[in-house]
């Protein structure tokens, strides 16, 4: 376990955090760029410019700007909510191994915008979103009010998480196994977390709710050092625990049911993104939130660039792509997490 | 003609009186140029229905496999298409790309990007994905009013008509009344195509009989039903019509041996026929359905 100097140093090397802050930001925006400039058609750069600026001569509006430039903003947006959330998951659970998935969010959005299908196939277009906002919301608020009522520390917190996750992935599968019809053709792209098809609507319908709870959990990051401290040592120093706690799980669980919920279940960068983050600036809330959703940020756009442009017209999916990512991610975290006695995650 | 109308397209208004009419289909009503020239269509069937017609898509879902566009609908359409992507997640960029002035699109599969496709080019919706024979001749003739080509449409579905009719009377004396299974059948399982499937009900129209019993639900679940070899061993169709990958293993072979494979009676009487599926069960249309139709008369005149 960690106590507080390694928190405000960290083991080994650290970079330091503005600097670190800067080069992500600059990688963002190249991922940016290279989300407006790479797809399935070839967009010549002075096109490109073209449209941008609103000027004369050759352009592409609906390539340009009714298709990539909401989608690349809409997977940085999301991208950066989901690594911010999986940092506040990861620290309230104290375990490195957390991510929006272990309070069972995933799970419950997957299990709604199916459940969804299945009862209402006519409407089943129009409320997936709202259905896998809903369900990751209640997944996570049946972790969060047990863990309320039991008085769970964050081991026990973790396992009923992976518990309401399991009941939930059972419904999953038997609607799945029972049901193989078109109907679940549209709900299915959804959930293996694709870009294909969002613009201006679905940015706008989810950027002010994000925004805000974006920063809400960046004004609390300090709050998140204590916790992470452990619930004797916290309260020996006088924070009201369970009510931040409180505050800040529904923070996490939020920030991932909305993301989930506009653009499917793009695994893995809540996992990934607060560890590179903290293998960056060390585990300080202040520089590692930030950090995480800088992180988070690069990696969802990049994954929806790299699976527009691989092999078009093909679209890859970008939950595909970081789970192709992932998973060797979180072996080597496993494999190395346990020879780095100190680490603060 | 086809420059004057993608131009007014592209300039947004071909919603001018006399280049525009209105088009009722499945997500509500659309405003289409009168002769739509550069079509895009997102599921097989549409592109049957375009080829009854003489119209050739310039871009196709085709799953980015062309070989899914089966030979009789190529023959008509020739093979100047552009993939556009999957049928599930067809690529925006390539269909803007190519200019539509009608975009037609599936139900069930497109819906949630049925208003960003609009935002491209005017877009009808039909219900593709499931339905029966009938249903196949009833969209045919709303594709053929949305393209403004109604009266070919119908003039088709007479000559169609007629064309199905020759063979259904001439194979009548060998298979009315025998029960007839179709399923798909791979390496990894077999599937059977109910009474209420696609297949299911051309079988109908030549007067087989079906095997499995009717169920009433039309959902995909019921159309389509994998079964294990016990489970196929239960049914006792005379004639078995089995949709392969040409070259593929398929379970068959290994069932070969089986003593619950030979007891089917299709197996013991030598009436199990290979067929494309492909050509079975994914296509689904008139022209298609006259090359489904070939294969049953070929099968009706070795059945033993």
């Amino acid at each position: 376990m960690a106590d507080a100097s390694t928190l405000q140093s960290g083991p080994g090397r650290r970079l330091r955090t503005p600097a670190v802050l800067v080069a992500l930001t600059c990688c963002l925006l190249v991922v940016l760029a290279l989300g407006l400039g790479l797809g399935a058609v070839r967009v010549p750069a002075a096109t490109l410019l073209n449209t941008l600026l609103g000027l004369d001569g050759p352009r592409q509006d609906f390539i340009v700007l009714g298709s990539r430039l909401p989608r690349t903003l809409l997977g940085a947006l999301t991208g950066a909510a989901l690594g911010l959330s999986g940092a506040i998951i990861q620290s309230l659970l104290r375990n490195p191994l957390a991510s929006p998935k272990i309070v069972g969010i995933n799970s419950g959005a997957a299990f709604a915008v199916l459940l969804c299908a299945f009862l209402l196939p006519d409407a089943a277009a129009r409320l997936t979103p709202f259905a896998a906002a809903v369900g990751g919301v209640v997944a996570g608020s049946v972790v969060w009010l047990m863990a309320g009522r039991l008085a769970l520390d964050a081991a026990r917190l973790t396992l009923v998480g992976i518990a309401v996750g399991f009941v939930m992935e059972a419904g999953v599968e038997f609607l799945l196994v029972t049901q193989t019809g078109p109907e679940f053709s549209a709900p299915l792209v959804w959930l293996t977390g694709s870009l294909w098809g969002r613009g201006w609507t679905h940015l706008w319908s989810v950027a002010p709710a994000l925004g805000g709870l974006m920063a809400l959990a960046l004004l609390m990051s300090f709050r998140l050092d204590l916790q992470y401290l452990g619930p004797q040592r916290a309260a020996a120093l006088g924070v009201r625990l369970g009510l931040e706690r409180g505050m800040l799980l529904v923070i996490g669980v939020l920030l991932a049911a909305l993301s989930v919920g506009v653009v499917g279940v793009v695994g893995f960068i809540g996992l990934m993104a607060p560890h590179i983050a903290a293998r960056l600036v060390g585990g300080r809330h202040r520089a590692l939130l930030p950090t995480a959703a800088l992180v988070g940020a690069i990696l969802c756009a990049g994954a929806d660039v790299a699976g527009r442009a691989l092999m078009p017209p093909i679209e890859i999916s970008a939950g595909i792509l970081t789970a192709l990512l992932g998973a060797p991610f979180f072996i080597w975290l496993l494999l190395t997490e346990g020879r780095r006695p100190g680490a603060p995650r | 003609m086809r420059t004057i109308l993608s131009a007014l397209a592209i300039i947004g208004i071909s919603a001018t009186a006399g280049f525009a009419r209105d088009v009722t289909h499945a997500l509500g009503t659309t405003e289409v140029p009168d002769a739509p020239q550069r079509v895009v269509v997102l599921e097989f069937s549409f592109v049957d229905a375009l080829s009854a017609v003489g119209l050739a898509p310039v871009g196709i879902a085709d799953d980015n496999k062309r070989d899914r566009i089966q030979s009789v609908l190529t023959d008509v359409i020739g093979d100047d298409w552009t993939s556009v992507g999957t049928r599930k997640t067809p690529s925006l960029e390539v269909i803007a790309s190519l200019q539509p002035d009608l975009i037609i699109a599936d139900k069930t599969r497109h819906e949630a990007i049925y208003d960003t496709l609009g935002q491209i080019a005017p877009t009808v919706v039909y219900d593709s994905l499931t339905g029966d024979y009938q249903d196949v001749l009833e969209e045919a003739t709303r594709i053929g009013e949305a393209v403004g080509r109604a009266e070919e449409m119908a003039e088709f579905q007479r000559a169609h008509a007629a064309r199905m009719e020759a063979i259904r009377d001439e194979v009548a004396d060998s298979v009315v009344g025998r029960a007839a299974q179709f399923g798909v059948i791979n390496a990894n399982g077999f599937w059977l195509h109910s009474p209420q499937s696609y297949v299911g009900s051309l079988l109908d129209y030549f007067g087989f009989a079906p095997v499995m019993s009717p169920s009433g639900d039309d959902s995909y679940g019921e159309l389509y039903q994998q079964v294990t070899l016990e489970q196929a061993s239960e049914l006792e169709p005379a004639v078995l019509i089995l949709g392969k990958i040409e070259g593929e293993h398929t379970l068959d072979l290994d069932w070969a041996d089986e003593a619950l494979w030979q007891q089917i009676p299709a197996v013991r009487d030598g009436n199990v026929f290979d067929v494309s599926s492909n050509l079975w069960s994914r296509s689904r249309g008139m022209l298609t359905a006259e090359a489904t139709a070939r294969d049953i008369r070929e099968i009706a005149q070795s059945l033993k």
